[in-house]
């Protein structure tokens, strides 16, 4: 199986700080895939999102680069990894908690971690960025949103409910599947979803599967997004999944 | 079989089988005899366990792999002495009055230890789990046609022509194995020479020398005790004839059912008389020291730890036995601390109603006043009245590898982890959200310790440790484990999960 990635993130129009972060490490051996693509949007209402988003992000890089430093990939326990993935997930909110209790300021980030290996992908998610799949033409979300409708003056608004940094003993939601060709995996802040329609994966999906196109792509779904209102940080990042027999190729 | 009453239970001791038994229970009290104070090593021991009047049957699963999930493709020299193994203790049972139709013949409890070339079977001494003889057969039918022999194809047809036939029987399909054993070279133990069984020595004068031993005769009267091989623990434990004979007239012809036409001269029906009733009972379950004397020329001679086996009266006095952990199930000769204690209760009708049913000789009478010696001490008392009280009928057994704790900085540490296998190996981590715990878990104030913190292997009687890849790492005697790497552990050694706070065992193997 070979994967292709790319990610994006973009201040957007209005804010005057970016406080999405987005990452994405794609590693071979032999054909044998490890990949993670993960995007954490800072809490605006709260000070320093940037900082907590920055700051996980970096911490999901070295958790990474540490698992590379002695793992083959090609020999990979899959359910391990996802456990170390899990407890390094729980360090990581330890220590975005302690870095509020020494700033005496409330702060916090989403969190949407998307892990491919062995074939197959494992999800960590908390708060409301997203990870979807596109696979035969139809945009699938695979995570689900910690939000809570509530009523604000007449109209309801949506709360995020969880986020890194919030408790001690971190709540997540988990998900994982199988891969498969053609398998497109989209991650996102909510600066995309917002305004996005299936039919825009649909557009790009040709070059998002090609790596030399793939980033270009990212930017051109951005700025559609900001050319339909959208004011907030966008991010998206995406990994396309390809067997390696020889020439098959995905039309939509 | 009620597969439904079959519970697997995991502690951080072992893995256990629980099986529930139904109303109105009917065990086979000799059975349950037999295989507490001297199991055969083809069984897996048992523990009746009573919760307020309701009564499991508690087995500990040994390090083993089952037969629904070995491997099914063999040569044929593996093939031949697998299926010798899974025969011999049908044919074996007889000697210590054990009803083969009470094997337990589902494919995921029986167990096949490799090192010891052996079939462990789960013997369950209760009336309504009997296996007829036509679901013995096709037990070993579906286990043969589940199996590829992969360097003779003729035998392998020539096997599956005759279970097609319609009269086959284990006799003849032993006989067959057997033959084939013996081409093959493979190591028999043929059915003449068996183990003497426990106590039908004991203190039986003039023990016919026949094949088997286990014709015990000249107990007063002199004739053969007709303890049937084939008791059906129905109305309670009988001596009784098997389906087909007559067996006054002929006391050596072997019994009916799955083994008709077998001639080796296994232990039969005979009558019994009233008279001997209580001698029989007496010699072979009154003294045990004598029957151990008189020994067991048993095919493994292990050593064993040493087991403190409390009477099973001092079960119904409302002990509760505390395990000490694994146990070697090979050769395990239970010291009986005190001597068969004297009737404490009339015996409960456990088996509500009659215990006759035999012709002539009349069945062994467990109903009140009857035998003196056999009911001292009854197993269990489901009737006892006690209240609602768990009893455990244990023996102690001391583990054959464990850590112990050294030290923690977090409270909650396992004291002592057993290194009892029932897979390939023990996943130590910490308990979380997650469907899957590992083997031995850790609370979840062990935040250092990962999820899949390590593992600990078994191969070939050595016990390696591998670190997966744990954020905090473990240790061998203060030395950090490269991930993913066996490190071997030797006793007396030390193992550290996690260097920062780290939590520290003994090893002892």
């Amino acid at each position: 199986m070979k994967l292709t990635g790319a990610c994006v993130t973009y201040v957007g129009n209005t804010r005057e700080v970016n406080q999405d972060s987005i990452l994405i490490r794609l590693s071979e051996d032999e054909g044998h895939f490890f990949a993670v693509l993960a995007v954490c949007d800072g809490i605006g209402g709260l000070q320093k999102g940037e900082v907590a988003s920055s700051m996980v992000v970096q911490r999901i890089g070295e958790w990474y680069d540490g698992i590379l430093g002695w793992l083959d990939i090609a020999e990979a326990e899959p359910e391990v990894l996802y456990a170390h993935l899990k407890d390094a997930a729980e360090g990581w909110n330890r220590e975005v908690c302690e870095y509020r209790d020494t700033q005496g300021t409330d702060m916090g980030t989403t969190m949407s971690l998307l892990m491919i290996v062995g074939g197959r992908y494992y999800i960590v998610q908390v708060g409301d960025s997203r990870v979807y799949r596109y696979r035969n033409g139809e945009l699938c979300q695979l995570t689900v949103d910690a939000s809570v409708a509530r009523m604000k003056d007449g109209r309801v608004k949506l709360y995020l409910d969880n986020f890194m940094g919030k408790t001690r003993e971190l709540w997540f939601t988990s998900a994982s599947g199988t891969v498969e060709d053609g398998d497109l995996f989209l991650v996102c802040s909510d600066g995309l979803y917002h305004c996005l329609r299936p039919e825009d994966i649909k557009e790009v999906y040709g070059e998002l599967c090609d790596e030399k196109k793939a980033e270009a792509a990212c930017r051109r779904l951005i700025a559609q997004m900001m050319e339909r209102g959208e004011r907030d940080n966008i991010s998206v990042g995406t990994v396309f999944a390809k067997q390696r027999k020889g020439w098959i190729r995905k039309g939509i | 079989m009620k597969n439904e009453n079959f519970v697997l239970q995991s502690s951080l001791e072992g893995n256990y089988l629980n099986i529930k038994l139904q109303e109105p229970v009917r065990l086979d009290e000799i059975a349950v005899r037999v295989v507490k104070q001297d199991c055969p090593e083809f069984l897996i021991p048992f523990h009746i366990v009573n919760i307020n009047d309701s009564l499991s049957l508690k087995y500990k699963l040994i390090n083993a792999v089952a037969l629904e999930y070995s491997d099914m493709t063999l040569r044929k020299d593996g093939f031949v002495r697998l299926f010798r193994n899974l025969l011999e203790p049908f044919v074996k049972g007889n000697d210590w009055f054990l009803d083969y139709h009470n094997f337990c013949i589902d494919p995921r409890y029986v167990f096949l230890d490799r090192q010891k070339d052996g079939v462990h079977y789960i013997y369950i001494p209760e009336s309504s789990y009997r296996n007829s003889d036509e679901e013995i057969l096709n037990f070993f039918h579906d286990t043969f046609i589940h199996m590829t022999i992969t360097d003779d194809a003729n035998f392998q047809v020539r096997l599956f022509q005759y279970f097609s036939r319609r009269d086959v029987t284990l006799s003849d399909l032993y006989r067959l194995i057997q033959e084939e054993a013996k081409k093959l070279g493979v190591g028999i133990a043929p059915a003449s020479v068996q183990p003497v069984p426990p106590a039908a020595v004991a203190g039986a004068a003039g023990v016919s020398g026949g094949t088997l031993g286990a014709q015990a005769s000249g107990v007063g009267s002199g004739k053969p005790i007709a303890v049937s091989g084939y008791a059906k623990p129905v109305g309670g434990v009988q001596s009784k004839r098997t389906e087909s004979e007559t067996p006054v007239s002929n006391p050596a012809k072997p019994a009916g059912g799955l083994f008709g036409g077998m001639d080796n001269g296994k232990k039969n029906d005979g009558i019994r008389d009233d008279g001997d009733t209580d001698e029989v009972m007496q010699a072979l379950f009154g003294d045990k020291k004598k029957a151990k004397d008189k020994g067991k020329t048993k095919e493994n001679a292990k050593a064993k730890e040493s087991a403190q086996a409390k009477e099973s009266a001092s079960a119904a006095d409302g002990q509760a036995q505390k395990k000490a952990g694994g146990f070697s199930l090979f050769g395990r000769k239970k010291e009986q601390s005190a001597p068969a204690p004297a009737p404490a209760k009339a015996p409960q009708s456990v088996f509500p109603g009659n215990v006759s049913g035999s012709t002539s000789g009349s069945a062994v009478d467990f109903s009140a006043g009857a035998s003196s010696g056999l009911f001292g001490g009854t197993a269990y008392s489901p009737m006892s009245g006690e209240g609602d009280k768990t009893e455990i009928i244990s023996d102690d057994f001391q583990a054959a590898a464990y850590l112990e704790l050294i030290e923690s900085p977090i409270p909650g540490a396992p004291q002592r982890i057993e290194l009892v296998f029932s897979a390939a190996f023990i996943t130590v981590g910490r308990i979380s959200s997650d469907e899957v715990q590992p083997d031995v878990a850790f609370g979840r104030d062990f935040t250092r310790i990962g999820r899949r913190h390590a593992r600990i292997e078994r191969k070939g009687g050595e016990y390696f440790v591998v670190d997966l890849g744990s954020a905090n790492h473990t240790l061998l005697n203060g030395q950090i484990l490269v991930p993913n790497q066996p490190y071997r552990l030797l006793d007396g050694g030390e193992l550290t999960f996690t260097d920062s706070k780290p939590v520290r065992y003994r090893i002892h193997l």
